[in-house]
């Protein structure tokens, strides 16, 4: 398994926001995070990222132990995280934005000249201040992450709040990206578009693990598809 | 006669100042006040950028410009005038990444408070050590024989130390860091950190070392421009607390994080003070208060402090 989480239990001050959360992502995969509003499903990200502290429990990337390395270290090992508010820097460039994220990344397929080809509405933007829209931010938090040539992406919710259009142009670049053979953590409320974009799913719930399985278990479990998910 | 020998009695509107004089003292007065704008900058600019990208309040940072003025008279006799300048910078910008890493690093985690008290209380310190060693009295160095004294342009004789070699000096080490900010992948950590330094970290970047090396660049320009004044002012204890609040102001006026109001806010404060001290002596160490409160009235974040950090 690329990345493990066995027992994993976190915090906010005193609300106990992960319980013994187990999960697995294998290379090439791509594996939804299900579950309504404030089931855990950013803070799961967050605490594989080092930005959430995992008070027990342990995490495992690429085999090695990295429950609460600093984010940095987590970055340069492979592992990118598109955060829900995409966090792009409105002060830089959209091509300095893109930079930074490959300052520290690693050499691979993608280059920024071929995100540029990839994503053209970030190649003609290039030299302006990254004042974006919602879907063009989304296209440069993706961007980013990819330009850094990681082993496995935490996509939180790329969709959420974007303009149905707009939202299924995106749908289809994490399609593209899943076609390439990206390993991806996709965090996604619509159960009909993550099922269509994963291999398999985790449902959480008030940050416990309800259910999982392949797409296609998931789905004919209507049961818990209706009393965690919005469907 | 009742009447004064020798004195002839004017009409009383005569005595006053000839206008052609009060030109001079004018340009004499501006040239000062951007000498002291450019030296403010150079201080303002660290404190500045440590703010904008660590979001610490530096109470500190006034000492690191007393102690370069402090190291560069005491290497002054030791290595020579030049070298004594460039080491005492240098050590400044040692003793700030130390400092940084050992006692402000701990507090990021904590309210913005902790680290004020902290470098509130450093800077006491510092000023005690500084007493211990040199004494309570000023110190002076004297730039080397074969600077000169003054220069003339334009029929009107400049120090050339203060007012033409510090002047330019300062524009080149400004143009310098704008370099730095803009035209380098380490400006584009520090632009973007001073906006969101945790995702900076999630894209890969080692930040705890970069805010050591940033802390240790913002004292080094401390340190540095408190070097170079070394021959221009009085070097004594006070010299921190009156720099840290000056430069404070400043900052506030420009904007904080902004690199263009570090420069506008330095020079109007320089400049209008220096002024003061002409037109109202007994208003110069109000100017900058009153500035500020001015301006703050108009513009709350400052003259550039709207949007873009470091743009
Ligand atoms: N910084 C925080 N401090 C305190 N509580 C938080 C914080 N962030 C999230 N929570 C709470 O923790 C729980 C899990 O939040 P999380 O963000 O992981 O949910 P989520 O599944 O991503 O849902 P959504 O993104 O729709 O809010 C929620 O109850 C949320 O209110
Ligand atoms: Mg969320």
């Amino acid at each position: 398994m690329l990345l493990e989480l066995d027992r994993v239990n976190a915090y906010y001050e005193k609300s106990h926001v992960l319980q013994n959360v187990t999960l697995s992502v294998d290379a090439g995969e791509v594996v939804a995070l299900l579950g309504r509003n404030g089931s855990g499903r950013s803070t799961t990200c967050k605490t594989i990222m080092g930005l959430v502290v995992a008070k027990s429990g342990t995490i495992r990337f690429k085999g090695q132990e990295i429950t609460n390395k600093s984010p940095f270290a987590l970055a340069q090992m492979g592992i990118a995280f598109v955060p829900e508010d995409r966090r792009i820097f409105p002060n830089l460039t959209v091509g300095e934005n893109l930079r930074l994220a490959a300052l520290a990344g690693r050499k691979g397929a993608w280059n920024e000249k071929r995100i540029y080809e990839y994503f053209a509405v970030l190649g003609e933007r290039k030299d302006k201040p990254a004042k974006l829209s919602g879907g063009e931010q989304q296209m440069l938090a993706i961007a980013r992450a990819l330009v850094a040539n990681p082993d496995i992406i935490l996509l939180d919710e790329p969709m959420e709040g974007l303009a149905p259009l707009i939202a299924r142009s995106v749908e289809e670049v994490v399609r593209g990206i899943r076609a390439e053979g990206n390993t991806i953590l996709l965090v996604e409320q619509n159960a009909r578009v993550a099922m269509s974009l994963s291999d398999r799913g985790y449902v959480l719930s008030n940050g416990r693990v309800m259910a999982s399985g392949t797409i296609a278990e998931l789905e004919a479990d209507e049961a818990t598809m209706h009393r965690y998910l919005a469907v | 006669m009742r009447r004064t020998e020798g004195l002839p009695s004017y009409p009383r509107r005569e005595r006053l100042p000839a206008i052609h004089l009060t030109l001079a003292q004018l340009t004499d007065q501006l040239v000062n006040g951007i000498t002291l704008g450019m030296l403010y900058i150079l201080v303002a600019l660290g404190l500045n950028i440590i703010l904008g990208l660590m979001g610490v309040i530096n109470f500190s940072h006034g000492s690191f410009f007393m102690l370069g003025a402090y190291l560069m008279y005491q290497f002054n006799g030791l290595i020579g005038f030049w070298p004594a300048i460039l080491l005492a910078a240098v050590l400044v910008g040692l003793l700030g990444m130390a400092f940084e890493s050992v006692l402000v690093r701990p507090l990021y985690r904590r309210i913005p408070e902790y680290t004020l008290l902290l470098t509130f209380g450093t800077a006491l310190i510092f000023a005690q050590i500084v007493r211990r060693v040199w004494g309570d009295d000023a110190v002076r160095v004297d730039t080397p024989p074969y600077i000169p004294d003054s220069i003339n342009i334009a029929g009107l004789a400049f120090p050339f130390y203060k007012d033409v070699f510090l002047v330019l000096l300062t524009v080149v080490i400004l143009a310098g860091v704008w370099l730095l900010l803009n035209k380098t992948n380490i400006g584009i950590i520090i632009r973007a950190g001073t906006r969101d330094a945790e995702m900076v970290k999630i894209l890969g970047i080692n930040m705890p070392l970069m805010f050591t090396v940033v802390f240790g660049l913002g004292s080094l320009m401390a340190g540095l421009a408190g070097a170079l004044a070394a021959p221009i002012y009085a070097i004594q204890p006070s010299l921190a607390s009156e720099w840290i609040v000056l430069t404070f102001v400043i900052v506030i006026v420009g904007g904080i994080g902004s690199f263009w109001g570090a420069i506008v806010g330095g020079l109007l404060i320089g400049i209008l003070t220096s002024l003061m001290a002409l037109l109202w002596p007994p208003a110069v160490e109000m100017t900058g208060y009153f500035i500020m409160g001015i301006i703050l009235l108009v513009r709350p974040r400052g003259l550039f402090g709207v949007e873009g950090l470091f743009e």
